[in-house]
């Protein structure tokens, strides 16, 4: 390990020379980093975002002369990702990202056994001397997702279909609900957890069912299996809004909108962050709509369908969110959102 | 929506519609699969064939343009893994539980493969476009099972017209008989001049061909799209509803509706206030199969002669002791 | 169904020639689908190797790995060898990892050095109890055990996940709150995973092959496996016999969720078995159902596991492409079965 670090000043010595004399923009610098997500990176979801931001943050630390090499790990058990973030710290790696909930042991036991290298890892309860933890508060964006599925809702009532009832999820499906509350508090919402990310077939069956009780506006918080929504909202003529990336090209003619995370943003802020030495130490990135992290993309071609008053309306709202006028809550109990008292969520 | 709507029509009847969907699927898979295991063979790979033809289906479907040939590209897939699994273990003796467990890690991988190399560019895959619902004239009509059974997706037509003619094949034919001996006394039917390895190869093809067109009618049919990890366990699903059924084709299409519905029971439990359901209410199709299969049909029992690879006759042998 | 034993155990001459015969013949083919996707395939199984054991972490790693599957395949074996089918062994692991968990928290205050064996102990308890329910409905009912312990394994998945995202939740990551430090199991080399729980693979796989070959009991229970009736005949108290070993067999596979919750993870996380139950049935029927034999095949199964992680990050291969190298080896030696019986 010694000797490698002494590689490596010695690689970076040489490069940074070089470079020195062929540049004006000073001491260059080669980083390894690599990228642990839950699925695939190419899953159209939730991996595919975070992989979107760790090539962000390649091209952004480009500019400023760092050069990254990025290195990926796909569709590995929460045990098998422990051991790829060991193997990628004894190579040298200098940030190792793990996008996925389930790897919060991984990167913490990693962290431990291996100072030198940067772990960032998502979700998780704190951040501790070389492990930062990012978390984007869906909620926020999944709110307003909500508030414009109750005003684009004929039929009074809204639903979402979600993965499993862990907290970062529920936060985004009682946020959907809450959201709809506060667009219509007369609106009826449900919710469905199917305990599966890729049962696509199941997630059609919970959005069918919520659809036979009269939603019309389904919000989908189901990473892959998000296409069984699709399929259910397309057989009945319905919206459906997805999460995490923009999905609308994947359904045309059902997908109204997509909540992003900016999952790309947050990860390339984070891996910027960590290549730069900027994170501040113990602190857990936990950032929601104030953060930039939260926004609507919405569907070019269903885009006429949104009224000019509710488009209005929900910009306002993202606005009062941003700015941290309305506050809204991360709500870990499925159901909860309908005892939530709405004036609590007045502007201030 | 309260739990007060459970005793309501409007419950029951979209949720017997589910498990017309939900089943659909397994039936095709089940049925096939009751042929294989009459005959001797239990294919415990269902689950990666189904997931192969998942991918297979959905690629040709997308290519061409026509769900329909898809379906076909899929049996065809489905039916080639599947003479892999009987040559290995029909001729050369391997075991049917190992052997079906390693071809499900092949064939899962070979479609979670095949999907990220090919797509891994052009990473936007539109959704197929769905076949749209056929409501039967008059019969949809019916009052409570109209809508369930006969407002639904051409494909669970299909459902009723395979079933009866998986029944005369298996109980009513010639080859059906043998195939039925082939499971039971395979020396009977060796005795009778039948080339039972032949036979055995026959209908385990069958059972491939079926498990392969049932992961891409849940692709291409039910979802318009293929998702890593789709099949979700529904092939051991129907492992398990072979047995539920008894080995026979309308009870077995009768168990996969049960379990379909018991199922997406749990799902509409959800949406009617039931916030999270106690893990034994969503694990109750298990629950139900375990119950049905002590006590009901678990007592008939696999065909005496499954996984028990009936020697080739140019290698010289002892005949086996039984350990029944 | 009875699963025939006396033909997988007889034959133990294995011709080395054979053996390695079979693993080039499967590199040469892998190393065909490889070649159009324009991988090196030399340069990847010197990966492979470089990835198992071209470090003490590796090395290490590799022994993790096995851990779970040697416990799972010995839980196939013992039931095999009374000739029943364990295809539930991941169900079990998942009931000896939630036991393991519910002790850890350590709410009823155990003292420190109790803790550990406490677990231990209820997760064979919990692993058994899971086994003994199949076994019932087997002896007495006649039900398949394939198809019940299937279905267990559903239920035990179920449950786990109802327990991660509710009552057991840590709040924020999809796992349960941890478990006490008194309730960790002791790391063999410091700075590496390598835990305890690989002794107690290694301890049980001695025990059962003791057991197996120089007891009554085992006497018995082989006797059951090759000739039921001969046994009956004998007087043998056959179900009993082969409800007690299938209810052993739930608890060794218990054991690997202990390992898996005290020694790795010290909580129970959503997906904590990728398959280890089917790994360890595979692993059973290659090393033709003796113990020994299974931990050697296992460890084998884990070096090829590891090293083809190393080989995935050092080559960009897509890990879907390991699972099919490592199914097409294991075809292939399946399919040379016949012949060596014969030979």
């Amino acid at each position: 390990m010694g000797i490698k670090n002494l590689k490596r000043l010695q690689t970076a010595l040489v490069v940074g020379t070089v470079s020195v004399l062929g540049t004006t923009a000073g001491w260059a610098k080669d980083v390894k980093v690599a990228y642990i997500p839950c699925g695939q990176v190419n899953d159209g979801s939730w991996s595919e975002a975070g992989y979107d931001g760790v090539k962000a943050a390649k091209d952004a630390l480009a500019k400023s002369g760092t050069n990254i090499t990025i290195d990926y790990s796909e569709n590995l058990s929460p045990s098998q990702a422990e051991v790829a973030a060991r193997d990628y710290a004894t190579k040298g790696y200098q940030t190792v990202i793990l996008h996925c909930g389930t790897f919060a042991n991984a990167a913490y036991n990693a962290g431990k056994d291996f100072p030198n290298t940067n772990f960032l890892i998502v979700v998780a309860p704190k951040s501790v001397k070389n492990v930062w933890t990012y978390i984007p508060a869906m909620q926020d964006i999944s709110f307003v997702a909500g508030y414009l599925a109750s005003k684009m809702s004929k039929s009074g009532a809204v639903g979402v279909v979600a993965s499993f009832n862990f907290s970062n999820i529920t936060w985004q499906a009682e946020g959907f609900r809450l959201g709809a509350r506060y667009g219509n508090p007369k609106i009826k919402t449900y919710s469905n957890y199917i305990n599966s990310f890729d049962d696509a077939g199941k997630a059609k069956e919970a959005a069918q069912a919520e659809i036979d009780s009269g939603a019309d506006v389904i919000y989908s918080a189901t990473d892959q299996a998000s296409r069984g929504i699709y399929a259910a909202a397309e057989t009945n003529g319905n919206f459906a809004i997805a999460s995490y990336s923009d999905q609308s090209k994947l359904s045309p003619k059902t997908v109204l909108a997509s909540a992003l995370a900016n999952i790309p943003l947050l990860v390339e802020n984070m891996v910027t962050g960590s290549v730069d030495g900027k994170l501040v130490a113990d602190k857990i990135y936990s950032v929601g709509m104030a953060g930039g992290i939260g926004e609507l993309a919405l569907n070019p071609e269903l885009s006429k369908t949104i009224p000019p008053e509710v488009a209005k309306e929900v910009q306002t709202l993202m606005a009062s969110i941003k700015s941290g006028q309305i506050k809204i809550p991360a709500i870990s109990e499925p159901g909860q959102s309908e005892q939530y008292d709405l004036n609590g969520l007045k502007p201030k | 929506m309260t739990l007060s709507s459970l005793i309501e029509l409007s419950f029951w009847i979209p949720l017997l519609a589910a498990g017309v969907r939900v089943a659909t699927p397994l039936v095709f898979a089940s049925l096939g699969e009751a042929v294989s295991e009459r005959a001797g063979i239990l294919n415990v790979g269902i689950e990666g064939m189904m997931a192969l033809g998942a991918i297979v289906g959905f690629l040709v479907a997308y290519w061409s343009g026509h769900s329909w040939v898809g379906l076909l590209a899929a049996a065809m897939a489905g039916l080639v893994a599947s003479l892999i699994f009987g040559f290995l273990t029909i001729f050369r003796g391997a075991d049917q539980i190992v052997t079906g467990i390693v071809m499900n890690i092949l064939l899962l991988g070979l479609a979670s493969f095949a999907y990220a190399s090919i797509f891994s560019s052009a990473h936007v895959v539109a959704q197929l476009t769905a076949i749209p619902v056929f409501r039967v004239p008059w019969l949809s009509d019916l009052p409570i099972i109209g809508r369930p059974f006969f407002a639904q997706s051409p494909i669970v037509y299909a459902v009723y017209l395979l079933i009866p003619v998986f029944w005369l094949l298996l109980e009513h034919s010639h080859w059906g008989l043998s195939v039925r001996a082939a499971g039971e006394n395979p020396e009977a039917v060796d005795s009778a001049g039948i080339n039972i390895w032949y036979l055995r190869l026959q209908a385990v093809s069958i059972g491939g061909a079926m498990a392969g067109l049932a992961g891409a009618i849940l692709a291409v049919v039910q979802i318009g799209a293929y998702v890593d990890g789709m099949i979700a366990g529904r092939g051991f699903i129907a492992l398990a509803i072979v047995v539920f059924g008894g080995w026979r084709p309308w009870r077995v299409a009768a168990a996969a509706l049960l379990f379909g519905v018991v199922d997406a029971f749990q799902l509409r439990l959800q949406v009617s206030g039931v916030p999270i359901p106690s893990p034994f209410l969503i694990g109750m199709p298990y629950i139900l199969t375990i119950v049905v299969v002590a006590f009901v049909a678990g007592r008939a029992g696999y065909p005496a002669a499954i996984n028990k690879p009936y020697p080739l006759r140019h290698f010289a042998q002892d005949p086996k002791v039984d350990t029944g | 169904m009875n699963a025939n034993v006396d033909a997988a155990v007889t034959d133990r001459r294995r011709p080395i020639v054979l053996g390695v015969g079979l693993v080039l013949a499967s590199m040469a083919l892998t190393g065909l689908v490889l070649l159009p996707i324009g991988i090196n395939p030399i340069g990847a199984y010197a990966q492979i190797l470089k990835g198992a054991f071209g470090s003490i972490n590796a090395l290490t790693e590799d022994l993790v790995y096995a851990t779970p599957i040697i416990l799972t395949s010995l839980s196939v074996i013992l039931a095999f060898r009374c000739g029943l089918w364990n295809l539930g062994s991941d169900g079990q692991l998942y009931l000896g990892a939630i036991a393991t968990v519910g002790l850890g928290f350590n709410r009823f205050g155990l003292p420190g050095p109790a803790l550990l064996p406490a677990m231990a102990v209820a997760a064979f308890a919990a692993g058994a109890v899971w086994a003994a329910l199949p076994a019932v409905l087997r002896l007495r009912f006649g039900a398949s055990e394939v198809i019940v312990t299937i279905m267990m394994n559903f239920l035990a998945v179920t449950i786990a996940t109802y327990l991660v995202g509710g009552p057991w939740a840590s709040g924020i990551t999809p796992a349960t709150a941890p478990i006490v430090p008194d309730g960790f199991l002791p790391v063999l080399m410091p700075g590496t995973r390598l835990n305890a729980n690989f002794l107690v693979a290694i301890a049980a796989a001695a025990i059962l092959s003791f057991v197996l070959r120089r007891t009554v009991f085992g006497y018995r229970l082989r006797t059951i496996g090759q000739n039921i009736d001969a046994a009956r005949y004998a007087g043998m108290p056959v179900n009993r016999i082969r409800f007690l070993s299938f209810a052993c067999a739930g608890g060794l596979a218990g054991l690997a969720g202990f390992g898996e919750v005290a020694g790795i993870y010290h909580n129970l996380p959503n997906g904590l078995s990728p398959g280890f139950g089917y790994t360890g049935i595979v692993v059973a029927l290659l090393a033709r159902l003796n113990p020994i034999w299974a931990v050697i095949v296992a460890l084998a199964l884990a070096a090829l596991n590891v090293g083809s992680g190393g080989m995935q990050r050092a080559m960009g291969i897509p890990v879907s492409l390991v699972s099919i190298m490592e199914a097409v080896l294991i075809l292939l030696v399946l399919s040379t079965r016949l012949l060596e019986r014969r030979a």
